[in-house]
């Protein structure tokens, strides 16, 4: 009986308090509804990791701060299928996408881009204005290299395709993107293919040649951490974060041996809340100092005269889409890309599952 | 004596179950008919062609060969390594038993996605074993992203919900029987095999088939240990809707992944003969564990199963005659030598947390705090606020929901009321977590709740409200409907007894509630996944991208801060368990001068 003369009655008050404030909040929390709004926000689509802090330094911070916007940043810019999903059913999509050569060709064949209003965009120190379309300006030129462990080949790693498919020359784990734009053309290469016929891209070769290789390979879109640890000890990744890698300390090294290189550009999808901004961040990326930031931090190259005109020679043999380097190098077709990727994308993702 | 007749029940308060119930309809069950509407109504395959495309698809179906052996494997890893871990804990007192529950359960309380870090760091090209490989002169091996990590990792997960429901069954088992076992000649081995065993019978059923559950419908530990050549079901789902934007797939991959749970879970009940609630709501099983033996040996009377039994007691008996069996304290080393295994990859945590560059070698080559610096910057502690303030939210209503269901249910006047809700109410354990996290991310979007605060507290209250009404359901059974009609028959209202009776005595559970949700909202890191963006994103999010973009010792940081965390609470928890034991005796004693 002691139990029920020992009601608590501070704890009776509590819970209610408790459920008070529950409903209270959750009110309070479904009111205070997100969405990233129009006004005083951007919205920038990219692909995180380093790359998003090199960018936000050489271009979106200065940005903000100049322009009192807050900029917000996802890692989706390469996701076509996903913003597609966002711009059919109407949703806001991102102010600013980052397209490469292959995206921006699909985003343009599905129509889910604004086109550039060029009446208020300087593009004079533009280098190639063959690469200016309706939809994009180019901003920098990168590649996906072939790299390989110096501490797995103290002789030297291998330096072509046919030898990254060569196992037994070179034993290891490989690793390349989970994606099929740029591991079919290197496969290609690999069988034989030269690099001036690669298109179009005899498909079903490539996957003969993927199949090959697949029991030795992991397809991943991150690779930083198993190329870092050593897990993999050769194959196809971002030049930029293979360079971070090398200055993590990560005993790797890299060639230009086929590989692709793809136009960079910064464009304004279709449900852009905020195009106007969105502009503006465009013509600062064509801006001498937002180009030298990004050579300097990701060594990629410039698309404007005013700092290609400074670079060495020196600097000119360890950049992508150069004389120096396109010798070794091809691009990525992105028309080709445009045509082909859903149906091939569909057979990628079997292939790599079974 | 909490069983009373329904004659004896005061009037229904089944009323009190509504609010849940139209929660979960609203928020649990309309988007999973979304999902199974999306499955068969899309533009571009209308009717069963995403299913038909699926299943002649070779990539679909090695992952769900996948799914299937690596979490079969993996629930009978689990059982194997969770029962000696169990076992010793049931039957040592002190401060062993408190060592092996905070190797078991600081994991339990720790994000899932911090488990993954740490078995990336173990298995790593240069981790620890192949470090240890390459020490005795044997050649590295590949142990990551493949199905040997996979089923690491699941193993891992696991274990401390097999031990956590292991050892209240294996402590309701009577130490007298093995002493009588002994007695009449039997030795420990055999003694176990013949007569311990079949005791915890239930507990091991349950124990497994919720391993393979969850093993199943697991979706961080494929995507991320597995890399593409163990992919599985979770990790197949995930791809589809989240980065694929393929939702027809997606849902259709979903749908097939549940009815292969629910025909397990059927599978189950006819073949062992307990209820579905026994594996979605252990808690509740107490009662039906103790009494199963009794009825199953009765049953098993002269079936087949003898012959197969005493296969296993011939086995004990080989054991017990090489003696091994019985050097003392065989069994509490294995099980600490187990234990310690679950512990320690997430200690690497603290050195990793400390490294000088990026990459994760262990030991790390130099030492610097910058990723606790890191820590402290906006990019992890707004993540860190959301978790919190969606946990606390969260749990307040999933508590508030729960507890009342709990009464309303526990306390129902109608024996219908009860049959139906009961199980209506645990749904949300029913389905793998990646299928509603799917059913959220294809409902929430029409809506607009994607990448809001409100919707991950929506999805959060859905699945950890039966968390908090087994625990409140728990305590209303315990409480004897006596005190109700005392203070019905003293004329209080029914919300007067609600008030002054009935939560007060919940006053345990309802803080038990509290905690758990707040622990399952705060670590959840699918539904996060799926619905964090650019406006919101929880701590595990957080970590997820972090694994999975790149590199990051920050991660780290955050494991040893969760570590701390949950060590706090542990050391509280005891020291309040001490302290009330010493009260609970001092007003004995003092009961007992008074006598």
């Amino acid at each position: 009986m002691s139990m029920t003369t020992a009601l608590r009655r501070p704890r009776t008050s509590l819970i209610a308090a408790a459920t008070a404030l529950a409903c209270g909040l959750t009110l309070a929390g479904c009111g205070s509804d997100g969405g990233a709004g129009g006004g005083d926000t951007l919205w920038y689509s990219g692909f995180g990791g380093t790359y998003e802090l090199s960018v936000k330094k050489a271009l979106f911070d200065p940005y903000a701060a100049e322009a009192g916007v807050e900029v917000k940043i996802d890692k989706n810019g390469s996701n076509v299928t996903q913003l597609n999903e966002i711009i059919k059913s109407g949703r806001q999509s991102p102010d600013v996408v980052d397209t490469e050569t292959a995206t921006l060709a699909q985003f343009m064949s599905k129509q889910m881009l604004q086109p550039l209003d060029k009446s208020k965009l300087n593009v004079t120190d533009v280098a190639d204005q063959s690469l200016i379309n309706e939809f994009s300006v180019p901003w920098y030129q990168f590649s996906r290299n072939l790299y390989w462990n110096t501490k797995s080949f103290p002789n030297g790693g291998p330096t072509t395709w046919a030898e990254v498919w060569d196992v037994s020359k070179f034993p290891g784990k490989r690793s390349f993107p989970d994606r099929p734009i740029g591991t079919l053309e290197v496969a290609l290469l690999a069988s034989g293919v030269p690099k001036d016929k690669l298109y179009p891209l005899d498909v079903d070769r490539a996957f003969q040649w993927l199949d090959k290789i697949k029991a030795d390979s992991i397809f991943i879109n991150q690779a930083d951490t198993a190329i870092g640890q050593g897990n993999v000890v050769t194959g196809l990744y971002t030049l930029g974060r293979l360079l971070d890698l090398q200055k993590g300390g990560a005993a790797i090294d890299y060639n230009w041996a086929g590989a692709p290189v793809s136009v960079q550009s910064l464009t304004i999808s279709k449900n852009a809340a905020n195009p106007a901004k969105a502009l503006e961040v465009i013509q600062r990326s064509l801006s001498a100092e937002s180009q030298q930031a990004i050579l300097d931090s990701l060594r990629y190259t410039p698309t404007v005269t005013s700092v290609l005109d400074k670079l060495t020679p020196e600097q000119r043999a360890d950049l992508p889409g150069t004389e120096e380097t396109n010798k070794d190098s091809f691009y990525v077709d992105g028309t080709w890309w445009a045509q082909h990727y859903d149906e091939v994308v569909k057979r990628w993702q079997s292939w790599l599952n079974a | 004596m909490a069983r009373r007749t329904d004659s004896a029940r005061p009037k229904g308060w089944g009323a009190l179950a509504l609010p849940a119930v139209l929660f979960i309809t609203v928020v649990y069950v309309l988007p999973l008919g979304m999902l199974l509407l999306r499955s068969v109504v899309n533009e571009e395959e209308p009717g069963l062609g995403a299913y038909t495309r699926l299943l002649a698809d070779p990539g679909f179906l090695t992952v769900l060969r996948n799914t299937a052996l690596l979490s079969l494997l993996s629930a009978v890893l689990c059982v194997l390594i969770g029962f000696p871990i169990a076992l010793t804990i049931a039957r040592s007192r002190g401060v062993f038993r408190a060592f092996l529950f905070i190797c078991v359960v600081t994991p339990y309380l720790t994000s899932v996605l911090i488990r993954v870090f740490a078995i990336q760091v173990l298995l790593g090209a240069e981790g620890i074993v192949n470090n240890l490989l390459t020490a005795v002169g044997l050649d590295r091996a590949d142990l990551l992203f493949n199905s040997f990590a996979v089923i690491v990792g699941l193993v891992h997960s696991e274990i401390p919900i097999v031990v956590l429901v292991l050892v209240p069954i294996i402590e309701k088992v009577d130490p007298s029987r093995m002493l009588a076992a002994r007695s009449l000649g039997a030795g420990p081995a055999e003694a176990f095999v013949r007569v311990f065993l079949p005791a915890t019978r239930p507990g091991l059923q349950v124990a497994f088939v919720l391993a393979l559950v969850y093993s199943a419908g697991s979706f961080a530990v494929p995507e991320l240990l597995g890399g593409n050549a163990a992919g599985m079901a979770g990790s197949f789902v995930y791809g589809a809707i989240s980065q694929e934007g393929d939702t027809a797939s997606g849902a259709a991959a979903s749908v097939l992944l549940s009815v292969a749970v629910m025909a397990v879970l059927v599978l189950f009940t006819l073949l062992t003969r307990q209820k579905i609630q026994n594996v979605v709501a252990p808690q509740l099983m107490s009662t039906a564990a103790v009494e199963t033996p009794e009825r199953e040996r009765a049953r098993r009377r002269g079936s087949r199963r003898h012959t197969r039994r005493s296969v296993s007691g011939l086995a004990a008996r080989l054991l017990d005659r090489s003696r091994i069996s019985y050097l003392p304290g065989i069994v509490p080393a294995i099980a600490t030598v187990l234990a310690l295994l679950v512990l320690l990859p997430q200690l690497l945590a603290i050195p990793i947390s400390f490294a000088g560059t990026r990459a994760l070698v262990f030991p790390p080559n130099s030492y610097s705090t910058q990723w606790w610096a890191n820590m402290f910057t906006g990019s992890w502690l707004r993540p860190l606020g959301v978790s919190v303030l969606v946990g606390v939210v969260s749990s307040v209503c999933a508590t508030a929901l729960g507890v009342l269901a709990a009464i309303g249910v526990g306390r129902a006047g109608s024996r219908a009321v009860r049959a139906l809700s009961l199980p209506y109410l645990l749904l949300p354990l029913l389905f793998p977590v990646v299928v509603a996290a799917g059913a959220f991310f294809i409902s929430f979007l029409r809506v607009g709740l994607i990448d809001t605060q409100a919707g991950f507290v929506l999805a959060h209250i859905a699945i950890t409200l039966p968390q908090a009404f087994i625990i409140g359901y728990a305590g209303v059974q315990a409480i004897n409907p006596d005190y109700e009609h005392a203070a019905a028959s003293l004329g209080a209202s029914r919300l007067r007894t609600l008030r002054r009776i009935l939560l007060p005595l919940l006053g345990g559970q309802v803080l038990a509630a509290l905690f758990l949700t707040f622990v399952t909202s705060f670590d959840e890191s699918t539904i996060a996944i799926f619905l964090s963006g650019i406006n919101v994103q929880t701590l595990p999010s957080r970590i997820f991208e972090a694994l999975a973009l790149q590199t990051d010792p920050t991660v780290g940081v955050t494991a040893v801060l969760f570590m701390a965390f949950v060590s706090v609470g542990a050391i509280a928890w005891q020291v309040l368990k001490r302290l009330r034991r010493r009260t609970a005796q001092r007003t004995e004693t003092e009961r007992g001068q008074a006598a």
